[in-house]
């Protein structure tokens, strides 16, 4: 199943899957970066969002209920990937003269960078562990056992983490938790759960806790 | 030799003269309606390369512009030749001249 969201492209309402959304915003954005040094870039780049929701309205009008991920890649392909539309001249006279075969890297999905998010879908207190580990690609689990381990030695561990919970901000946008697995595609079925819940699950999680520990020091006692 | 490049080399050469022929010949003309006849002639293969090169011909004075309600989809922009723009076109137009018939003459042999 796939979410529908509705996006305002240059003036007009579209109604478009999710997935095909991180597309469409993933190509405007690598449009961005090729277009940065350019003068009129703010201006090329509304024109093309003028085309591009030219192009899904026809679709829309030729029935499809929403935009997919096959009409976004469609229209990029009409269009062309963001590499091939920068300046002829200016690169003409660097590489190309050189090499005129040369392959260029196709730019979807290649600048996707890993970022250190707290993830909120696998955590135990506020996901940190899991964040991390994510980001160095180690399972969770080990995470947590030394941070639990550094938390009954040296109390740094609990420092560690608290500030860590503070600093780094949670994963709330899909692209966010595509940023912190390291471009790996999840579905928007992932991401249902909100951030309302993270709180409620917080308190369950604190209560839970705060139970356990009592029952711990009574029975020492 | 990659002949594909020279090829592409050559049509994005002349794309900003066809450009300004299109619009001339069509007195105004939008970006939608500029792309169909350069796909047609196979000058242009993919449209966003059009885009940049309207801007920066704006920018330069060689093109004006003006929005109109398009009956669907989003408002259009209505390209036109300034008086700069056209000088430059004629100018454009006598040095391809020259050049395409000379090349001709050139290559006539084979």
């Amino acid at each position: 199943m796939q979410r529908i969201v509705q996006i305002n492209i240059a003036g007009s309402i579209i109604p478009i899957e999710e997935d095909a959304y991180l597309l469409i915003k993933e190509y405007l954005t690598a449009l961005e970066r090729q277009f940065a040094a350019e003068q009129g870039k703010d201006e090329i780049i509304q024109d093309i969002e003028h085309r591009i929701s030219e192009l899904f309205g026809i679709r829309l009008q030729s029935g499809a209920p929403a935009i997919d991920r096959a009409d976004v890649q469609k229209v990029i392909d009409t269009l062309g990937p963001a590499s091939e539309l920068h300046d002829s001249s200016a690169r003409a006279n660097t590489s190309s003269n050189t090499n005129y075969n040369q392959q260029r890297p196709q730019p979807q999905y290649s600048y996707t960078r890993q970022r250190l998010y707290r993830n909120p879908y696998d955590k135990v207190l506020g996901g940190v562990c899991s964040g991390i580990a994510n980001y160095f690609d180690i399972d969770p689990v080990i995470l947590r056992l030394i941070f639990a381990v550094m938390f009954f030695t040296f109390g740094i561990g609990f420092l560690a983490y608290i500030i860590a919970w503070i600093v780094v901000p949670v994963a709330k946008t899909p692209e966010e938790l595509r940023y912190m697995s390291g471009g790996q595609h999840m579905t928007f079925d992932d991401i249902k759960r909100n951030m309302g819940e993270e709180m409620k699950d917080l308190k369950i999680r604190g209560e839970q806790m705060s139970r356990e520990l009592k029952d711990f020091f009574s029975k020492k006692k | 030799m990659a002949t594909d490049n020279m090829e592409s080399q050559m049509r994005k050469g002349l794309l900003e003269l066809c450009i300004l022929g299109i619009i001339t010949e069509q007195n105004e003309a939008y970006p939608s309606n500029i792309l169909e006849q350069l796909k047609e002639s196979k000058l242009v293969v993919l449209e966003g390369t059009l885009y940049p090169l309207l801007t920066r011909l704006k920018n330069a004075g060689m093109l004006s512009y003006r929005w109109e309600e398009s009956p669907a989809g989003p408002p259009r922009k209505y390209y036109k030749l300034t008086e700069e723009g056209t000088k430059f076109y004629e100018q454009l137009r006598a040095t391809w001249n020259e050049l395409s018939a000379a090349v001709n003459r050139l290559t006539k042999a084979i």
